[in-house]
């Protein structure tokens, strides 16, 4: 496996620290993607930050075993790029869209790349955003702009916050397509955080229903391997399996407490 | 920014107008029925009068003070972003010399004038070592916390692709301080024209203040509130023109969010 880790657990906060994420197992090959569904506020972005390395420092987090490409977990925060696309997406006024993901490709010690960059735009449908400053964009917009960022960096591990927001069913159908394939031909890992189970559905090879407070690890669905993403019609009928048993896991883990 | 654009219309303008309006008709007013003497407190009259007469000395003056203004602005602004720089930088430097700048700040710059004229002698060095001592620590101060200030979620996209602190500093640090940095800029202009003129006070050759302590000796109070009031205009002037600059540094250094 390219990525694993066991036991996971993460406290924030400082003074009296709050468990957000208890012992859970993550695995991970080259070339997969892995969506995790729980519910909100249970700890999912948290869960990111610690697989990016990026923990606040006032957190505390323990695990077994984490492996990333046999780097451990020190190495791995200090050296692995990591390309990630925040829930809220964060651009400067003072560069336009080209010019601040080229300055990003230079701040992560890279050549800049501006061929890259517009294929990952025009692949996402907005080409003709790479001259606009963010004020001049939609919601949606920017969204796509800020997935091109997180891979223009050509990361081996790809983390993805909630990153359709503000985005219409087929742009997002489209995003999905060209994140799949961007991960089936770079062969690096993806991680998907979504409340769209449709669009877990389309891309995953394996989908980790987790449940809140702490966040701890219900089941794991491994889909049948796929190299493109599965057509609306086969995403939609997984996505109903899936909510079917995330329910009533989380109604039966509700009860037990 | 629409709200920018709305402040300069004159629809925005017209409440500042009336209440200077107001107040100038309340000053004449009030002066004339109470029978106030004119070396007591004069009329708006009076110092319109004042100010027609002896136009020409006191805008020869005043270009002075906000001359030496100006230059005093720009050392002075210089020195704290530049020290901001190296304390937001360094740490252990700043821990170590922030306290005692801030003490050093407790001594009021007034009661030093005199001895800058008696060490630099009359000219521009003691004047415009007065003005920065006087803005330098206001605008260290807004700066420095500007440049801490900097967002975590900001921080963490750089996070999560390793960079280098040096990098760090330049492409994000110092970027999101921009308006802190404005901000500074605006304190330390409405502080410089005062610097200028208490320079002035303690024994310069010229300027507003040396035309202050002139009219003041002769007991001439029309002179003393026109000088004065030339002054104020002036110096509204010159923040203006800073607002101008600063508004659009506000404006460029923006930061955009979007989503959750």
């Amino acid at each position: 496996m390219a990525m694993s880790a066991e036991r996971v657990n993460v406290w924030l906060g400082a003074g009296k620290p709050h468990h957000v994420v208890r012992d859970v197992n993550l695995q991970l090959a080259q070339g997969k993607v892995l969506s995790i569904i729980a519910p909100s506020g249970a700890g999912k972005t948290t869960l990111l930050y610690f697989l990016a390395g990026i923990l606040p420092i006032e957190s505390k987090s323990n695990y077994l075993n984490f492996s990333f490409f046999g780097q451990d977990y020190n190495t791995f925060s200090k050296k692995e790029r990591v390309g990630f696309a925040f829930q809220r997406q964060l651009f400067f006024e003072w560069s336009t869209i080209i010019e601040s993901i080229v300055q990003y490709q230079k701040a992560s010690g890279l050549a800049p790349d501006k061929r890259l960059i517009k294929q990952l735009l025009s692949g996402l449908g907005i080409a003709e955003a790479e001259d606009f400053r963010p004020s001049e964009m939609s919601g949606g917009m920017l969204a796509r702009a800020a997935l091109a960022r997180a891979m223009s960096i050509s990361p081996r591990l790809l983390l993805l916050d909630e990153p359709f927001y503000g985005l219409d069913e087929l742009s997002r159908s489209r995003c999905l397509q060209v994140i799949r394939d961007y991960v089936s031909t770079s062969k690096c890992l993806a991680i998907l955080v979504s409340h769209h189970l449709t669009d877990a559905a389309a891309i995953s090879d394996k989908i980790m229903v987790l449940s809140s407070s702490p966040m701890t690890l219900l089941r794991e669905v491994d889909l049948t391997p796929n190299e493109k993403s599965r057509s609306l019609q086969e995403a939609t009928k997984i996505a109903e399996d899936v909510r079917a048993l995330a329910v009533k896991l989380w109604l039966s883990n509700d009860s037990r407490r | 920014m629409t709200h920018d654009a709305d402040s300069t219309s004159f629809r925005a303008r017209a409440p500042a107008f009336c209440a200077v309006l107001v107040l100038a008709l309340l000053w004449e007013l009030l002066v004339r029925v109470l029978g106030v003497p004119e070396y007591i407190f004069p009329t708006l009259t009076r110092v319109c009068y004042e100010l027609l007469v002896s136009g020409g000395t006191v805008l020869y003056h005043l270009l002075i003070t906000l001359g030496v203004a100006c230059l005093g602005l720009l050392v002075g602004t210089s020195m704290s972003l530049g020290t901001a720089l190296i304390f937001a930088r360094f740490g252990l430097i700043r821990r170590a010399l922030l306290p005692i700048l801030i003490a050093g700040q407790a001594i009021p710059v007034v009661a030093l004038a005199p001895y800058f004229l008696i060490w630099f002698g009359p000219g521009l060095t003691s004047r415009v070592l007065l003005i920065c001592i006087l803005v330098f620590l206001p605008g260290l101060l807004v700066t420095v916390e500007g440049l801490r200030r900097s967002r975590r979620d900001a921080g963490l996209l750089f996070d999560v692709i390793r960079v280098t602190p040096s990098r760090r500093f330049r492409w994000l640090t110092v970027p999101l301080a921009m308006p802190a940095i404005a901000s500074a800029i605006d304190l330390t202009a409405a502080l410089s024209v005062i610097g200028a003129i208490v320079s002035e006070l303690s024994g310069q050759p010229n300027g507003v203040g040396f035309l202050v302590i002139i009219a003041s000796y002769q007991f001439d109070t029309p002179a003393v509130f026109a000088v004065l009031s030339a002054a104020a205009i002036g110096s509204f002037v010159l923040f203006s023109l800073v607002r101008l600059g600063t508004l659009t540094l506000r404006r460029k250094f923006a930061i955009y969010y979007e989503g959750g």
